[in-house]
């Protein structure tokens, strides 16, 4: 089945910034969006809402940037984030391509870790856009939907 | 402090003065927040003798202690002021994340008083607090000033709440915009801020908002979220909306029709504008406010005829009432042009639309002719009138200038037949329920602060356990709706509800009666403060609230004549559809007299009494009272 992340079907996606807020709480028991791992981009000519989130690149650029490992693969596959190592250069901020990393207070850095495998952003994303899925089933959903579409049209 | 952020910025635009100051505890558990503070602070700063178009009336901007936590729909953002389209207490509440945005920069309120030479903006940026040139901003749509706005300050993350041409314009019911599409739109507040040269505010907070009890809270904010999302109603919320509720009403005989000659449009002209006709021809996603699981906006695409190329978040039900039916208006690309047009130009849909409906109501009878409007014909459902009235009122010419006045100012310019055709309380336009066949609405309507208003009460109860009911009101009298039987204890008991929810910061749409137990609240914003609220603590606070609104528009000269509604839904029963021939003529001063005796007021003069005053902890209230001579006579003025 492989590695599971975060993905986001964008026509679900309201804007809400619940993600946002419990993610803050999980993490320091106050609501503040500021320091969340997840930021969602409004286009609001367009009303389309996009959550950003680490991305969990098989290559990443932000641990090979890394002078001191502090960004590393875990037992499972997992990238982590090792707060002793860390010495708050910020290289990792400029090295993301999509930038799903985030200053944070002190040194540390605010970038998804999946909650341990139960992420709170999918719990508490009511409109159920936000997903936590094998990465070889990202497509599933969307591929179903354009099927059923399709076959309509033949019925 | 935990919840509230214990901050107040206040801001003198004649001096160009940017203070802060603390928030009193104290005031803050007794008037909770937000509407509650805003309130009491328009009640201590503006005296009767302040006339409605002085500069000098305060706009008080309000985030509650609820607001950017994890309670469920938190993002409430409200406003007070005294109107200048009815001259009494104004106020309004919006949804959308302008407001945590304020709590997370720091501030529960902001103050803006006093009036600028030359038109600025406000600029909050955490605690660093600047008043900037908008002078090249001025005259400008909403949507592009936000935009202009978000790039000169060089952050897309920016909140904006902003007021746009048609107060600048002199529009007496100009709104404030937030972040685009979500508005500040009764009693007219972005009036009261064009004539401060107040361009309106930008926020960026970073900070957070702390939690007294985390765990409970969190526990409780879960509970919540659940309750709301296994209702049997909230699945429609999200697919439509308030919108929704239009096929129901039309159905059922309560849709306002051509100025409320009829409360039921034709069938087949419905069909053109029906739910069906919405989600499948214009609804493209959802749209949701912050935190909120009822999504209940959605995104809107117009993909042909005259308007097809309209985008932005949907008419909901006044919007295709106001400037629909109302006017006898089936074309819905219009409706979806008018909700874009009046929220970026920055006026007030609905009293738009009541003043159109007088307006073709009265060319109907002959009272006004195409020699008053400048040409344009008014027939009933006429688009291309509609959309040409528009810009004029936006840009206060031609008839336009009439229209902008408002309903009943409008409709005084042409006597007393005229003046029976608009349909407004206290000064304001009203809503768009049906209220001949529905008493408790008629009642809300009649006895709301602001005038013209359902949002006040909502008295409405979707769902709930018999022993909450029974709990609540005493009585389950409250669920037959076309009975006047309990009305006036459940509007007393409503209004005290919604005036506790606009003051912590929650959505009363999402906390309907039935949706949640009320009672929920009295924990959920302990854990949230730290503060000890048992449920009548929190219902008392809003009894304070409201009575403080109630003395602010009684030393203004209010009583119980103006507790009223037009003579239309006492002496012209409904003439057709499923509640044909239903009238609110012979109940509503039983309801009134019931209405009073739940607040403890005076019936025959809807005065408050000096007792029930000083009970809530207003002493100075009643000393102001008595000083006026409004305090209510006989044995009640002790």
């Amino acid at each position: 089945m492989g590695k599971k992340v975060l993905t986001v079907d964008l026509n679900r996606c309201t804007g809400c910034r619940s993600c946002e807020v419990w993610c803050s709480f999980r993490k320091y028991r106050q609501c503040i969006p500021e320091n969340a791992n997840i930021r969602v981009v409004k286009m609001d000519r367009l009303g389309i809402h996009t959550p950003i989130f680490c991305l969990q690149c098989e290559e990443p650029f932000c641990r090979e940037i890394c002078p001191t490992h502090a960004l590393s693969f875990d037992s499972q596959g997992y990238l982590t984030w090792n707060k002793e190592r860390c010495v708050g250069c910020h290289a990792c901020l400029l090295a993301c391509p999509f930038g799903a990393i985030w200053a944070s207070p002190d040194k540390e850095i605010a970038r998804c870790d999946l909650c341990k495998g139960d992420p709170s952003c999918v719990r508490h994303c009511d409109a159920g856009a936000l997903s936590y899925t094998a990465v070889s089933e990202i497509e599933n959903r969307k591929n179903v939907l354009l099927a059923k579409k399709l076959a309509k049209q033949l019925e | 402090m935990f919840g509230w952020k214990g901050k107040i910025l206040k801001v003198d635009l004649t001096a160009a003065a940017i203070t802060i100051e603390d928030l009193n505890p104290q005031r803050a558990e007794d008037f909770l927040g937000a509407a509650g503070l805003g309130a009491k602070m328009l009640y201590e700063l503006v005296p009767p003798s302040l006339s409605a178009e002085s500069p000098d009336i305060p706009v008080i901007f309000g985030a509650g202690p609820l607001v950017g936590t994890l309670a469920p729909s938190s993002g409430r953002l409200q406003v007070t002021h005294l109107s200048p389209i009815t001259g009494i207490f104004g106020d309004s509440n919006c949804g959308g994340d302008f407001a945590p945005e304020l709590k997370y920069a720091g501030f529960d309120q902001v103050i803006i008083t006093g009036r600028a030479k030359t038109p600025v903006y406000l600029w909050i940026d955490d605690n660093s607090v600047t008043l900037r040139d908008a002078s090249r901003l001025w005259g400008k749509p909403a949507w592009d000033v936000d935009e202009q706005i978000k790039e000169e300050l060089g952050d897309y993350r920016i909140k904006t709440a902003l007021i746009g041409p048609a107060a600048q314009n002199g529009v007496l019911y100009g709104i404030v915009i937030i972040n685009k599409y979500r508005t500040l739109a009764k009693t007219g507040p972005g009036t009261t801020l064009a004539r401060k040269n107040f361009l309106g505010i930008a926020v960026r907070g970073s900070g957070g908002i702390p939690i007294a009890r985390p765990e409970e809270f969190e526990q409780k904010c879960e509970q919540l979220r659940a309750s709301m999302k296994a209702s049997p109603t909230y699945a429609d919320y999200t697919v439509m909306g308030t919108l929704g509720l239009a096929d129901q009403y039309q159905a059922t005989g309560r849709l306002p029709t051509k100025n409320r000659l009829e409360a039921q449009a034709p069938n087949e002209l419905y069909a053109r504008i029906s739910n069906e006709v919405f989600r499948k021809e214009y609804k493209v996603r959802d749209v949701a406010c912050f935190n909120c699981p009822v999504r209940c906006s959605h995104w809107f695409e117009v993909r042909k005829g005259r308007y097809a190329g309209q985008k932005g978040e949907k008419p909901e039900l006044v919007a295709l009432e106001a400037c629909g039916t109302l006017l006898a208006n089936y074309d819905f690309g219009s409706i979806c042009f008018l909700q874009n047009a009046t929220t970026n130009l920055g006026l007030d849909i609905m009293e738009f639309g009541n003043t159109l409906a007088w307006a073709m109501e009265v060319y109907e009878k002959g009272i006004i002719t195409t020699a008053e409007t400048g040409g344009i014909p008014l027939d009933w459902g006429n688009a291309d009138s509609i959309e040409e009235l528009l810009h004029q009122t936006v840009e206060m010419r031609g008839f336009g200038k009439i229209i902008g006045l408002g309903v009943k100012r409008a409709a005084q310019l042409f006597g007393s037949e005229s003046e029976k055709m608009a349909m407004q309380v206290k000064g304001y336009g009203m809503s768009l329920v049906e209220v001949r066949n529905a008493p408790s609405w008629g009642l809300a309507f009649a006895t709301a602060s602001r005038g013209g208003d359902h949002l006040k009460a909502l008295p409405a109860v979707v769902g709930g356990s018999e022993e909450m009911i029974l709990d609540l009101f005493g009585t389950n009298k409250v669920l037959d709706h076309l009975s006047p039987e309990g009305k006036g204890n459940a509007v007393a008991w409503f209004e005290n509800y919604c005036a506790v929810l606009d003051s912590i910061g929650l959505c009363k749409l999402g906390y309907k009666l039935g949706w949640v137990d009320p009672r929920e609240l009295a924990p959920l914003l302990t854990f949230a403060t730290g503060v000890d609220y048992g449920f009548s603590r929190l219902m008392k606070c809003g009894e304070r609230i409201y009575n403080v609104e109630k003395a602010f528009n009684v030393r203004r000269g209010l009583g119980r004549k103006e507790d009223t509604l037009p003579r239309r839904f006492f002496e012209e029963p409904v003439k057709a559809g499923p509640r044909q021939g239903e009238t609110l003529g012979p109940i509503f001063d039983r309801m009134l007299d019931d209405y009073y005796l739940a607040r403890g007021w005076d019936p025959a003069s809807g005065l408050q009494e000096s007792r029930g005053l000083k009970d809530l902890g207003l002493d100075e209230v009643a000393a102001d009272l008595k000083k006026e001579g409004r305090l209510a006579p006989g044995k009640m003025a002790t």
